[in-house]
């Protein structure tokens, strides 16, 4: 369980959670859905083989319960702040700061994101709970 | 400059140098006399989720609410539109997003009277990672944005080879950093002297210090946060005053220890004297140390004294020589793509090398800090926009630097640009969205909406705001001189240059206009309290504005004054030449426009 995700398997993983949890059509491309629905990039295709970044999990996680799921973003996510490398990804920023304060993703290490970090199947297994499971969430709001 | 990417190569000329910044000149033939852009950018409204179809759809918008008619020209594809590899050594477009190509998007908006902006980045790569960036593609990228007919260019920092900047090697530091310096020795014919850093050396500007027996720190603050003022030497140089008996070459050996960290790192240059009058003598690595603390000898570094007093300068300019070299070689490669084509270069590397001191040579705008909002919205979400925060991203954040810089913009220069309006997003209130946008007109920053268009009806709140003409002609004003902050409620003493990031005060502007009239805002920047009696009267507003002034004497000597409310339309005369405010809410302003009569 703890080999590292690639982009693909933590795609595919999410995916397999959101058809059984909401019944949605097996037929469909997953990367032409997400690419169309606008949660996934063409980058996460291209590089569906690599290693899966903290960071882009952090993205594909955020952009799929804002754009699949219609879940609304968290006004306040001070919370966030308690993170020192917040700030080192101007673009991930709120998608970090979303998953975090609304407890699906963890720090990897005190007060430290890990933006550029690897996702281990564990962690994936339970990232992708908190997606579908909202009691399983740690929300952190201060 | 940057030709084997293995390092950043030799400065192309000395007017590229630290000491050539504050000439006065361009460089690349920049095309100088521009007013403000005015336009929409979707980064704000749709992040990386924009695609051509919405893009058509804010360009329709801006048409049909009018926009166009009062400025608003330019329409720009932030990050997220391109393919994320170049193909066949070139940028195109990522095909879900943008099907029908950059070059129908372009002809679409221009059919509709307006302009076509696009992003990149010089780096490797593009913020949101495509790998894509213009470093060593710049002249192939530049025909690419002239074939494309692209009038606006916003160009970012991310992946930057030369600097730490953000998803940078944090190494990178090394390049811009001086190494610890612990001594130098001058040897010549009939002189031998050696100089102890911490002992004998002078600080110049601002950062180095003497630590143990060295001397570190030697380079460039970095503005990307918002924690340091943007006013005065924003870097340090190591100095020592030497007194020689005899006009010829010397040989210098600094004794020095490197590191790859901020603060500490691998480059050195060498000059001799300041300004234009200064001559380098060393602009490269020295060999790297054990580490920070195991000092070495360089060999002979030649260079030329003359008989007398000659200031030895031991530097490293290059966090801003080296970026202004990469905006410099895109605009080359613009230039090299077509001469004749005018295209808007906006530099977006958030002020993290103080651009204000380089910009205005190759730039017709630079961001002054990271960004106005990490929250950026989506198709259907306006995402969130904030009146104060602690870190760059709010309205007071990007307005408390920029009220202080605009000694640094002007026609012949460029503008500071504080970002885009966060006009329309959530938690901006009506009265918070007002001040927004008087802050940015009375600034001459870009006026570059961020909110999905279809949300805007003509006459409703927002468009009230945005396009309330009155505004937007003090910002469109031709004699092109920004605000200046004339009064400051926390700082009793010169107003106009002191960096205050307390946000519970007022300010008063006050901006000259090509008529000889003066606009002058009063602005309660807090999100609290409500102001008591605002007041400013004529000699003041002249003593800070004086020959930036259309007709100074006129106004001075006036007995009467028309005034207008820009806000409310509302005319009043004045004949005690003081103007007053009372009583304004939080986050409220009132803007008026004095004319002598």
């Amino acid at each position: 369980m703890n080999e590292q995700m690639t982009t693909g398997q933590f795609i595919e993983a999410l995916w397999k959670q959101a058809l059984h949890a909401n019944n949605v059509d097996s037929g469909v491309s997953l990367f032409s859905y997400g690419r169309t629905r606008g949660w996934l990039e063409e980058i996460d295709e291209l590089e569906q083989d690599s290693s899966l970044e903290r960071r882009s999990a952090a993205r594909i996680i955020h952009q799929f319960l804002k754009l699949e799921c219609g879940e609304r973003d968290e006004a306040n996510w001070e919370a966030a702040k308690v993170l020192l490398d917040l700030y080192d990804c101007r673009v991930c920023v709120n998608h970090v700061a979303q998953v975090y304060v609304k407890g699906i993703m963890e720090p990897a290490m005190e007060h430290i994101f890990g933006m550029r970090m690897g996702v281990n199947a564990a962690e994936a297994k339970d990232i992708i709970a908190r997606v579908f499971l909202p009691e399983r969430r740690r929300r952190v709001i201060l | 400059m940057s030709g084997d990417m293995k390092k950043p190569g030799a400065l192309r000329g000395k007017e590229y140098s630290f000491d050539a910044f504050g000439n006065g000149e361009v460089l690349l033939n920049k095309r100088q006399g521009r007013l403000p852009a005015m336009g929409w950018n979707s980064w704000n409204a749709f992040g990386s989720g924009n695609t051509e179809s919405l893009t058509k759809e804010m360009a329709d918008a801006i048409v049909a609410l009018g926009l166009d008619q009062l400025g608003y020209r330019y329409v720009v594809l932030d990050d997220g539109c391109y393919k994320p590899e170049r193909v066949n050594g070139e940028l195109s477009n990522e095909e879900v997003k943008f099907p029908s190509g950059f070059r129908a998007l372009a002809d679409y908006i221009h059919g509709k009277g307006l302009k076509f902006g696009m992003y990149n980045d010089i780096g490797t790569n593009l913020c949101a990672g495509a790998a894509v960036g213009t470093c060593g593609h710049e002249f192939v990228d530049a025909k690419s944005y002239v074939d494309w007919t692209v009038d606006f260019l916003k160009v970012d920092n991310c992946y930057y080879l030369w600097d730490n900047a953000t998803f940078s090697d944090a190494e990178n530091a090394k390049y811009v950093y001086a190494p610890h310096i612990r001594a130098v020795r001058v040897v010549g014919e009939q002189y031998d002297e050696t100089f102890d850093a911490a002992r004998d050396g002078i600080l110049r500007g601002e950062g180095a210090e003497r630590v143990k027996n060295y001397v570190t720190n030697i380079g460039t603050f970095d503005g990307t946060g918002p924690e340091a003022t943007p006013i005065g030497v924003r870097s340090s140089e190591l100095a020592f005053l030497l007194d020689i008996p005899k006009t010829g070459e010397y040989e210098l050996y600094v004794t020095y220890a490197t590191g790859k960290r901020v603060g500490v790192g691998s480059w050195l240059q060498v000059a001799v004297g300041e300004g234009e009058a200064s001559r380098l003598f060393y602009d490269d690595f020295v060999p790297m140390t054990e580490n920070e603390e195991t000092f070495a000898e360089t060999s002979a570094i030649k260079i030329v004294l003359k008989a007398g007093l000659n200031l030895l300068r031991l530097m490293n300019h290059r966090r801003q020589e080296n970026t202004l070299n990469s905006y410099a070689t895109l605009l080359e490669g613009l230039n090299a793509a077509d001469p004749e084509h005018d295209i808007v270069l906006s530099i977006c590397e958030w002020g993290k090398t103080q651009p204000h001191n380089w910009g205005p040579k190759v730039g017709d705008s630079w961001r002054i800090l990271n960004d106005i909002t990490f929250c950026v919205g989506s198709d259907g979400d306006p995402g969130i926009g904030n009146w104060t925060s602690d870190y760059t991203t709010s309205v007071t954040a990007q307005y408390n630097k920029a009220v202080i810089m605009d000694r640094f913009a002007g026609l012949d220069k460029g503008w500071n640009d504080p970002d885009m309006l966060m006009v329309g997003m959530n938690q901006m209130t009506e009265t918070m969205s007002k001040t927004h946008m008087t802050m940015w007109c009375m600034m001459n920053a870009p006026l570059m909406l961020g909110l999905d268009l279809r949300r805007v009806k003509k006459h409703d709140a927002l468009w009230n705001i945005i396009a309330n003409g009155r505004m937007i002609a003090l910002n469109q004003d031709p004699l092109g001189v920004p605000a200046r902050r004339v009064w400051c409620s926390l700082a009793a003493k010169d107003p106009d240059l002191t960096y205050v990031r307390d946000i519970h005060r007022a300010d008063i502007l006050a901006k000259p206009l090509a008529d000889g009239s003066v606009a002058v805002s009063f602005i309660n920047v807090s999100d609290r309290d409500t102001t008591g009696t605002l007041s400013i009267n004529v000699g003041t507003i002249v003593d800070f504005l004086r020959h930036r002034m259309a007709n100074k004497d006129a106004f001075v000597h006036a007995g009467t004054y028309e005034v207008e409310d820009l806000w409310t339309g509302e005319r009043s005369t004045n004949t005690t030449g003081v103007f007053e405010v009372s009583e304004l809410a939080p986050c409220d302003s009132v803007t008026i426009r004095i004319r002598a009569v």
